[in-house]
């Protein structure tokens, strides 16, 4: 280990004296060993990242270009294919022509784009980014929906609920009497089989 | 000798298939007969034209109906088959397997009694029932003396099929009938209710309710007036000012919630609802028959009138555009008489009249009403009327602009005071 340490250390400072500077990946694995989180693969457009602890936003993922002085928008779509044009449209090629994006993060080049942390120190940048991820937090979200306020449920007293009609039975149902019927029939089959002789005729002896 | 004895057993042995199929093909025209007498026993007891409602039924329907009536007697039917081979299986060996099958005979009788009793109808279809029930009683008696077991055994199960298509043939002719509740979405915005009768590509056929009473009318509206037809599951209905037969045995009394209403206020009410004024059958209120008939005196006799709270005066025009949810409780309002006619033929009294008002804003919002007594009211003057609305619908037609109107129920039918 502390010859792989020292290796490491040899390259840096060569890397340092020639002015190429160290590779990105051995940066970045460094400035992970000192506990600093990587800043050299943020884009220059991204946003700051929110706290881990904080309360996920729903956020887009790419927010939409903001427009700079639109001109006239095209009110309908032209179709895909040309020999499709579509339903109550005159056909494409009577159709505006696209406006092109005229989005400032198209028009500002991407490397002249320096964040402001870059420029300070660790400690500073730690707080920047916390005030960064608390001023996201904060600042209301695009997709951030107004919140539906449910009314809650009416509250029926016993008062106006509907009484339930009475229902009075005026002798034992129709299950119950069938039921009875069928068990008296169960018996007497039952009494066939264990008597049969009670139920039939015995014939006199025949006379000698 | 082999091969002929094959061909002998495979002769013997397509009997009970040939038998099998026989009872199958007669279960189905039973069932159909059965869906047939019943459907005509639920319009008949409705006070509906059954005959011609049942001209109009559907075989689908039939069927439906009749394998819905013979449900429980095809269940108990398929129970007494197996009781009966059951029966002799066991006790042929001790030789009293004919006293067995008397015991099922007795079973079954008391059982049809016991359901007979059950039924709220009047004497003359029990007793029906009751005789169907003996005669097949004897058929079978005497098929046990004389027909193989397997065709003893159709024979059975196809007589309890007879009986129970006879009981529920029975049970229906009483009211209340159980019949599928339509409402009707007309397209001039109003909506009719009834008991549901047929339905074919020109028209809708329905028997309109007032309170769920019908008043013997088969009404017919045509297809293209409708905008949407919604069915509701059966519900109880009965011929309004008709009463209702009574369970010997094992009966159930329902007392309804808010009281009952009387026969003859139930017809008097339906008499309004079947009026020729109506160019569809009016929407009936419940609320406002349960009101009446726990005031009948206030209403129909010499009791004076229930107040009427003065937050309860509406203009006509707001009576009839939302007379549901003025429904039930009395209500004031002014209106403009349009016509004062006489009362030919309803009414005891010879000076009824019936008094038509219209709105002072809209002239297309009409309010009828009942005036009984010598003194008649001028056309044209605009008079006070305090009553419950009783109907609400659509006027027959005095134009091409559709007229609504709704009825209202005077106390001591005094309108325009």
């Amino acid at each position: 280990m502390r010859r792989v340490g020292s290796l490491r250390a040899a390259m840096v400072v060569l890397a340092v004296v020639l002015g190429v500077g160290a590779p990105p990946a051995a940066a970045e694995r460094h400035a992970g060993l000192m506990g600093d989180p990587p800043i050299a693969a943020e884009s220059p457009t991204a946003e700051p990242k929110a706290d881990q602890t904080a309360t996920p936003e729903p956020t887009l993922t790419s927010p939409p270009p903001v427009q700079v002085a639109p001109t006239a928008l095209p009110t309908r779509t032209p179709p895909t294919h040309p020999s499709l044009p579509s339903v109550g449209s005159a056909g494409p090629s009577q159709l505006p022509p696209k406006t092109p994006s005229t989005s400032v993060a198209s028009q500002v080049p991407a490397a002249t784009v320096t964040p402001l942390s870059r420029h300070l120190p660790t400690e500073r940048r730690r707080a920047h980014r916390r005030r960064g991820a608390a001023s996201a937090a904060a600042r209301p979200s695009p997709l951030r929906l107004p919140a539906v306020r449910l009314k809650p449920a009416p509250v029926v007293s016993a008062a106006v609920q509907p009484p339930v009609a009475e229902v009075h039975a005026s002798g034992p149902s129709l299950g119950v009497l069938i039921a009875l019927i069928t068990a008296l029939g169960a018996l007497a089959v039952l009494l066939l089989r264990v008597r049969p002789e009670w139920f039939t005729r015995r014939e006199p002896p025949a006379a000698v | 000798m082999a091969a002929e004895g094959v061909e002998a057993e495979s002769r013997l042995s397509l009997k009970p298939l040939l038998d099998l199929a026989g009872a199958g093909a007669g279960l189905v025209v039973l069932i159909e007969l059965v869906g047939r007498a019943v459907m005509w026993a639920r319009f008949d007891a409705v006070g509906l034209p059954a005959t011609s409602a049942m001209s109009l039924q559907s075989s689908e329907t039939l069927l439906a109906n009749g394998a819905g009536a013979l449900g429980v007697a095809i269940a108990l039917g398929l129970l007494a088959v197996a009781a009966l081979v059951g029966i002799d299986a066991l006790l042929k060996p001790y030789g009293v397997e004919r006293q067995g099958r008397m015991v099922l005979l007795v079973v079954l009788e008391l059982i049809l009694v016991a359901a007979v009793l059950e039924q709220p109808a009047s004497w003359k279809p029990r007793l029906l029932a009751l005789g169907t029930g003996l005669a097949g009683g004897g058929l079978f008696w005497v098929l046990t003396e004389r027909v193989h077991l397997r065709r003893l055994v159709l024979s059975m199960f196809m007589l309890i099929a007879v009986v129970g298509g006879v009981l529920a043939f029975v049970r229906n002719l009483s009211p209340p009938a159980r019949l599928v509740m339509a409402s009707l979405f007309l397209d001039d915005g109003s909506l009719t209710t009834g008991a549901y009768v047929a339905l074919d590509s020109d028209s809708v056929y329905m028997a309109p309710d007032s309170f769920n009473r019908t008043y013997g009318e088969l009404a017919v509206i045509p297809r293209a007036h409708v905008r949407r037809i919604a069915l509701s599951p059966p519900q109880n209905f009965e011929e309004a000012g008709r009463g209702t037969a009574r369970a010997l045995l094992a009966g159930r009394t329902v007392k309804p919630p808010y009281g009952a209403v009387a026969p003859e206020i139930a017809r008097y009410l339906a008499g309004q609802s079947a009026d020729v004024v109506w160019q569809y059958p009016p929407l009936s209120f419940l609320e406002s028959a349960y009101y009446m008939s726990r005031h009948p005196e206030a209403f129909f006799g010499t009791d004076p009138a229930p107040a009427v709270d003065p937050g309860r005066h509406v203009p006509l025009e707001q009576l009839v555009a939302g007379a549901r949810e003025y429904s039930g409780r009395p209500v004031s309002t002014d209106g403009i008489v349009l016509r004062s006619a006489q009362v030919l033929g309803g009414s005891d009294d010879p000076q009824a009249r019936l008094i038509t008002l219209r709105g002072s804003r809209d002239p297309h919002a009409r309010s009828f009403c009942l005036r009984y007594g010598a003194e008649n009211v001028p056309v044209g003057r605009t008079v006070h009327a305090e009553g419950v609305i009783v109907n609400a619908g659509t006027v027959a037609a005095e134009g091409s602009t559709p007229v609504k109107g709704i009825f209202l129920q005077t106390a001591g039918n005094v309108c325009g005071s």
